[in-house]
C-alpha cells in the first residue's frame, strides 16, 4: 500500500482519565477504501480511540491527519463536517424516533423544490422525491423496509440500524466509524447488517473502522485488523492471512507467530 | 396494557388513529351532549361567541405549540401579549399614527422572542428558566410604561382586527383559521418546519446531522413573541382598550389546550389542527360552565381534571406505539 | 269509559291553564370580577341570597381577575338570554364593550361598586366612598387631637387604590376634605394599586423616611397585612392600640381580616361598607325596573331608608355616569367589631 493512499493518520495519540491511561501513544493509519477492524479486550482503549476520532473526546497529546492535512476534531459536528460519520450501538443517537424512514435518511439534508414553478422562492419539501430516493437507496443496499413513510420506531432494532447506516451513507462520508453496531441485534439481524457493511465497503468505497468484540464478525467483514491491548497497538494483520488464534493471543498477551507487531 | 398485545395489527392501527384524534371525538361528543342539555348552547350567537373567545387564545396556542414541538416551552406568551397591547395603545394615546402603532406592537413581540432565543441559545439557560425571566420582566415593563393604568378609546382602524366583521363573520375568526392553516403548512411543508419537529424529536441527532439549532430555535421563539403580541393587538381591538393586566393566567390555558390537542411536552410530536381542537374544546367548556349555574369554585377542579385526562391519554398513546413493535 | 276520557281532558285543561298562569321565572346573570377576595365573595353571596328569596334564578360567572374574561363572561350571559345582568367591573374601561353589546341586545345592565367608561348602565349601587373617606378623616383628626393634647397636628400616610379609579379618588377626596382645613396636619399620599405588596413597600419606605409618622389611612383592607409587616420591618416591633409608639391605623372595607385586626387591637378601626347588602338593595330595583320600566327606579335626590339595614340610609344621586345609589357606611372600632351582623363576621358559606 502506498503512503499517498492514506486517508486518516493518528500519530502518538494519548488519552488519560485521571490515573487511568486509556490510550497510550497510538499511531495508526487508515487507507482509502479499506475496512479496518479494531479489536481488543475490555478496557483496551477501542472505544476511547473511536470517540477521539468521532470528536466526542479530545486527545491529551498527539496529532491527527486527514488526507495529509492536520485537523483538530473538537466535537461531533466538526467530525461530521470533515466527513467522519459515526454509528453507535444505540442508534437512537442518530435517528429521530417519530419521523419517517425517509425523513431520517435525509435528516438535515432535506430536498426542496420551489412552491411555484416560476419563482425560485419559497421552497417547500419535496417529499415525493425524498421518498423515492430513500426507497432506491434502501433497495440498492438490500435493506428490507416496506414503507419509507412510517415512523422509524415502528421498525425492529436491526432495521433501524440499517436505516441509520443508509442515512449516513447517502451523505457520502469519507470515513465511517462503527462502534459495536451489531451488539444490540439478534442473530438474523446481525447477519444482515454485516452483509450491508461489507457491501458498503465494497460498492460505496468508503473507509470503515469497525470496532467489535466479536472476532467472527470482524474476520467476515474487514480487510485488516488492528489489535489494542492496554491502550497500545500490539499488532496488526491482514484478515485473510492471520488466524483467529493468533489474534486472540495478541489480544490476551501471548506472543504469536507469523504476525508482524507494531507494524505501521 | 397487556391486552394491547393481543390485538391484531389492524386493530392496533385503528386504536392508534382513534387516540391521535381523540380531541375531535371528545369535542363532537361534547357538542352533541350540550346541544341537548344546555340551554341556548347550540344557537348561532353562542357558537359565534365560542369562536370569538377561541381566537385570541388560539393564536397564543400556535405560539406555544411551535415552542413545544421544538422541545421547549414559552412561559412569557401572556406577558408579551399584554406588553404588545399596552405598547400599541400607549403610542395611540400619544397621537402617533395607527400603522406605526401596529408596527411597534409586532416589533415588541419580535424583540421579546429574540431575547428568549438568545437567553436559551447563547446564554445557555433552559427554556423554562429563560422564559420565566421574561414572563416576569416583560409583565413588569408593561405595568411600568403605563403605570398600571388602562388606556381606552382606541381608533376604529386599529380595532378593526379585533372588532371588525366581513359579511357578519368576525375578522378574528377568519384570522384564527388562516393562521392555523398557514402555520400548519409551514410546519409540514417547509424545511424550517421539518427542522422544528426534528429538533424536538432528537436534538442531538439534529445537531450532529447539520441542522442549524441556533437559527431554528431563535426563529421559533421570535415567532412565538410575534404571535403573542399580535394576539395582544387583536384582544385590545376587541375591547377597545389595553391594560397591563391582560392575559394573566393565559399561559396555563394555552399549555392545557396544546396538551389536550396532543402536542407532547417532550417535543417532536403534535399537529396544529389538533391543537386548535384543544382550544375549541377548552373554550366550549368555559362557555358551557358559564351557561349553567355551576358553582364557580368547581370550575377550576373540572379543568384540572380535564388536563389530567389529556396527559394520561398522551402517555397511553405513547406506550401503545411502543407496544406495537413488540 | 266516557268518565275516564272526561277526567283526562279535565286534567289537561287544568294543567294547561296552570302553565299559562304561572309566571315565567326570571333569570339574572351576575358577573363577578373574581371570587377569591372576601369582599367580592360577599357581594356575590348577598346578591344570590336575595334572588333565591325572591324566586329568581341566577347564573354566576367568575372572571378570575381577568378583565378580558369578564367581557367573554358577559357575552356568554347575553347568549344565554338572561333577563338582566349585574356586574362588578374588574376594569371599567375594558368592560365597556360588553356593556354596549348588552345595550344592543336590549338586556338592562346594572353595576355594583364601580362604574363603566362607555355604554349605558341603568343604575349603580356602591358605598358612599366620599362619606367613608370623610368618616376616616374625622376619626383620624380625633385620634391626632387626642395624641397632641387638643392640637390638630401630625403626619399621616395615605395608601390609595388604583390611580384614576373612581372608588380610590372618592375615598381620597372625603379624607382630604376633612383634614385639609388643618394646616398642621401633613398627608403623604401614595398609590398602592390595590396590591398588598405595594402597601408593604410604601409603609416601609415612608416610615424609614419619616420615623415620626403618626397614622396610616388605607383605602382597602387588603393592604393591612402589608402595613403591619411594613411597620414591623421599619421599627423592629409593632405597638398595638394603647401601647406607646402606636401608629394609628384605619381604613375602609370591613372584611374578616380587617375586623380581626381591629379586634386584636392592631388597627384602631375600620369604616365598613355593607357589601353583603348591596345585593339586597339592588335586586328588588332590578325586578321593579323589569316590570315597570324607568319610572320604577329611585329618583335622584331620594333617600332610601329601611330600619335596621346596614345599607340604610342610602342616597340616590345622579352623576356623569348615571343614577347611583350610595349606601351608608359606618365606623367600627374594637368595641363594636364583634357585632355578629357585620358581614366580615359572618362565616363564609
Amino acid at each position: 500500500m502506498q503512503k499517498d493512499n492514506v486517508l486518516l493518520k493518528l500519530e502518538h495519540i494519548s488519552k488519560s482519565f485521571g490515573e487511568v491511561r486509556a490510550v497510550k501513544d497510538v499511531t495508526m493509519v487508515i487507507r482509502n477504501h479499506e475496512i479496518v477492524g479494531l479489536v481488543g479486550g475490555n478496557g483496551a482503549g477501542k472505544s476511547t480511540l473511536i470517540k477521539i476520532i468521532a470528536g466526542l473526546l479530545r486527545p491529551d497529546s498527539g496529532r491527527i491527519f486527514l488526507n495529509g492535512e492536520e485537523v483538530t476534531i473538537e466535537n461531533p459536528r466538526k467530525a461530521f463536517e470533515l466527513g467522519i460519520y459515526t454509528l453507535h450501538q444505540r442508534m437512537e443517537e442518530m435517528l429521530a424516533p417519530h419521523h419517517s424512514v425517509s425523513a431520517n435518511i435525509f435528516l438535515g439534508n432535506e430536498k426542496t423544490r420551489p412552491l411555484f414553478k416560476i419563482l425560485p422562492w419559497p421552497r417547500v419539501l419535496d417529499k415525493r422525491k425524498m421518498d423515492s430516493a430513500a426507497l432506491e437507496l434502501l433497495q440498492s443496499l438490500s435493506i428490507n423496509i416496506d414503507s419509507v413513510k412510517r415512523p422509524i420506531i415502528s421498525y425492529s432494532g436491526g432495521q433501524r440500524q440499517a436505516v441509520a447506516l443508509a442515512g449516513v451513507i447517502h451523505r457520502q462520508p469519507k470515513l465511517l466509524l462503527l462502534d459495536e453496531p451489531t451488539a444490540a441485534l439478534g442473530v438474523k439481524e446481525k447477519f444482515h447488517l454485516l452483509n450491508l457493511i461489507k457491501r458498503i465497503g465494497k460498492e460505496e468505497k468508503i473507509s470503515i473502522i469497525l470496532v467489535s468484540h466479536n472476532l467472527e464478525e470482524v474476520f467476515e467483514v474487514v480487510d485488516r485488523i488492528v489489535v489494542l491491548r492496554n491502550g497500545e497497538v500490539v499488532g496488526e494483520c491482514e484478515a485473510c492471512s492471520a488466524s483467529k488464534e493468533d489474534v486472540v493471543s495478541m489480544i490476551v498477551g501471548a506472543r504469536g507467530n507469523g504476525v508482524s507487531e507494531k507494524n505501521v | 396494557m397487556e391486552f394491547v398485545k393481543t390485538l391484531g395489527a389492524r386493530r392496533r392501527e385503528i386504536l392508534s388513529i382513534v387516540l391521535q384524534n381523540v380531541v375531535w371525538i371528545v369535542l363532537c361528543i361534547f357538542v352533541i351532549v350540550n346541544a341537548l342539555i344546555t340551554p341556548r348552547f347550540f344557537t348561532i350567537l353562542n357558537i359565534r361567541n365560542i369562536l370569538i373567545n377561541a381566537s385570541v387564545l388560539g393564536i397564543v396556542v400556535i405560539a406555544q405549540s411551535l415552542c413545544l414541538i421544538s422541545g421547549h416551552l414559552d412561559l412569557s406568551v401572556e406577558s408579551t401579549l399584554a406588553f404588545g397591547a399596552v405598547m400599541g395603545a400607549l403610542l395611540l394615546r400619544n397621537n402617533l399614527p395607527v400603522p406605526l402603532a401596529i408596527v411597534s406592537v409586532l416589533t415588541s413581540g419580535i424583540a421579546v422572542g429574540f431575547l428568549n432565543g438568545v437567553l436559551i441559545r447563547k446564554v445557555g439557560l433552559n427554556a423554562f428558566v429563560a422564559t420565566l425571566i421574561t414572563y416576569i420582566g416583560v409583565r413588569g415593563i408593561a405595568l411600568g410604561i403605563v403605570e398600571g393604568k388602562t388606556i381606552w378609546n382606541l381608533p376604529a382602524s386599529y380595532c378593526y382586527l379585533g372588532a371588525g366583521e366581513i359579511f357578519n363573520i368576525p375578522i378574528q375568526i377568519l384570522v384564527l383559521i388562516f393562521s392555523y392553516a398557514f402555520f400548519h403548512w409551514i410546519l409540514t411543508s417547509t424545511k424550517f418546519g421539518r427542522h422544528i419537529y426534528l429538533i424536538g424529536d432528537n436534538p442531538v441527532a439534529a445537531w450532529a446531522r447539520g441542522v442549524n439549532l441556533d437559527g431554528v430555535i431563535v426563529g421559533v421563539f421570535v415567532l412565538s413573541g410575534f404571535l403573542s403580541a399580535f394576539a395582544g393587538w387583536m384582544q385590545s381591538g376587541r375591547v377597545n382598550s389595553a391594560t397591563p393586566n391582560f392575559a394573566i393566567g393565559m399561559v396555563f390555558e394555552a399549555m392545557a389546550s396544546a396538551i389536550i390537542g396532543g402536542v407532547s411536552l417532550r417535543g417532536g410530536v403534535g399537529s396544529l389542527p389538533m391543537a386548535l381542537g384543544g382550544v375549541l374544546l377548552l373554550t366550549s367548556i368555559n362557555n358551557v360552565l358559564n351557561l349553567h349555574a355551576v358553582s364557580p369554585y368547581w370550575i377550576q377542579t373540572i379543568r384540572a381534571a380535564m388536563i389530567l385526562v389529556a396527559v394520561l391519554l398522551d402517555s397511553f398513546k405513547r406506550r401503545l406505539v411502543r407496544y406495537a413493535e413488540g | 269509559m266516557k268518565v275516564l276520557r272526561w277526567v283526562l281532558v279535565g286534567f289537561l285543561v287544568v294543567g294547561l291553564a296552570g302553565f299559562a298562569a304561572e309566571k315565567k321565572r326570571l333569570l339574572f346573570g351576575y358577573s363577578a370580577p373574581g371570587l377569591g377576595d372576601e369582599g367580592q365573595f360577599n357581594i356575590q353571596a348577598g346578591f344570590v341570597e336575595k334572588c333565591k328569596e325572591l324566586g329568581i334564578d341566577v347564573i354566576v360567572t367568575d372572571a378570575r381577575e381577568d378583565p378580558y374574561k369578564q367581557v367573554q363572561d358577559i357575552l356568554d350571559l347575553i347568549a344565554r338570554g338572561v333577563d338582566a345582568i349585574c356586574a362588578v367591573p374588574q376594569d371599567s374601561a375594558v368592560i365597556s364593550v360588553a356593556v354596549q353589546e348588552c345595550n344592543k341586545a336590549g338586556i338592562p345592565f346594572f353595576t355594583i361598586d364601580r362604574g363603566v367608561t362607555a355604554g349605558t348602565v341603568v343604575l349603580t349601587v356602591k358605598a358612599d366612598n366620599v362619606k367613608a373617606g370623610r368618616i376616616a378623616g374625622e376619626v383620624m383628626l380625633r385620634l391626632l387631637q387626642g395624641k397632641y393634647n387638643g392640637l390638630a397636628k401630625g403626619k399621616v400616610l395615605e395608601i390609595r387604590g388604583q390611580p384614576g379609579q373612581d372608588v380610590a379618588e372618592q375615598r381620597a377626596q372625603g379624607f382630604h376634605e376633612v383634614l385639609e382645613q388643618y394646616p398642621d396636619i401633613q398627608i403623604i399620599s401614595l398609590p398602592g394599586y390595590w396590591k398588598t405588596e405595594e402597601g408593604f413597600k410604601i409603609t416601609l419606605d415612608v416610615l424609614t423616611a419619616h420615623p415620626d409618622l403618626d397614622g396610616i389611612y388605607y383605602h382597602a383592607d387588603l393592604y393591612i397585612p402589608g402595613i403591619v409587616e411594613g411597620i414591623k420591618a421599619a421599627k423592629g416591633t409593632f405597638a398595638k392600640v394603647g401601647e406607646p409608639g402606636h401608629i394609628f391605623i384605619l381604613g375602609i372595607d370591613g372584611n374578616p381580616a380587617g375586623l380581626a385586626q381591629v379586634k386584636e387591637k392592631f388597627a384602631d378601626g375600620v369604616v365598613v361598607q355593607p357589601l353583603r347588602d348591596y345585593g339586597a338593595l339592588i335586586v328588588p330595583i332590578i325586578v321593579a325596573y323589569l316590570e315597570k320600566g324607568p319610572e320604577a327606579l329611585p329618583k335622584p335626590g331620594e333617600i332610601l331608608v329601611e330600619e335596621g339595614k346596614a345599607w340604610s340610609p342610602a342616597y340616590v344621586v345622579r352623576t356623569a355616569a348615571g343614577i347611583e345609589v350610595w349606601t351608608n357606611v359606618f365606623y367600627v372600632d374594637h368595641l363594636t367589631a364583634h357585632d355578629p351582623n357585620l358581614w366580615g363576621n359572618r362565616p363564609r358559606q
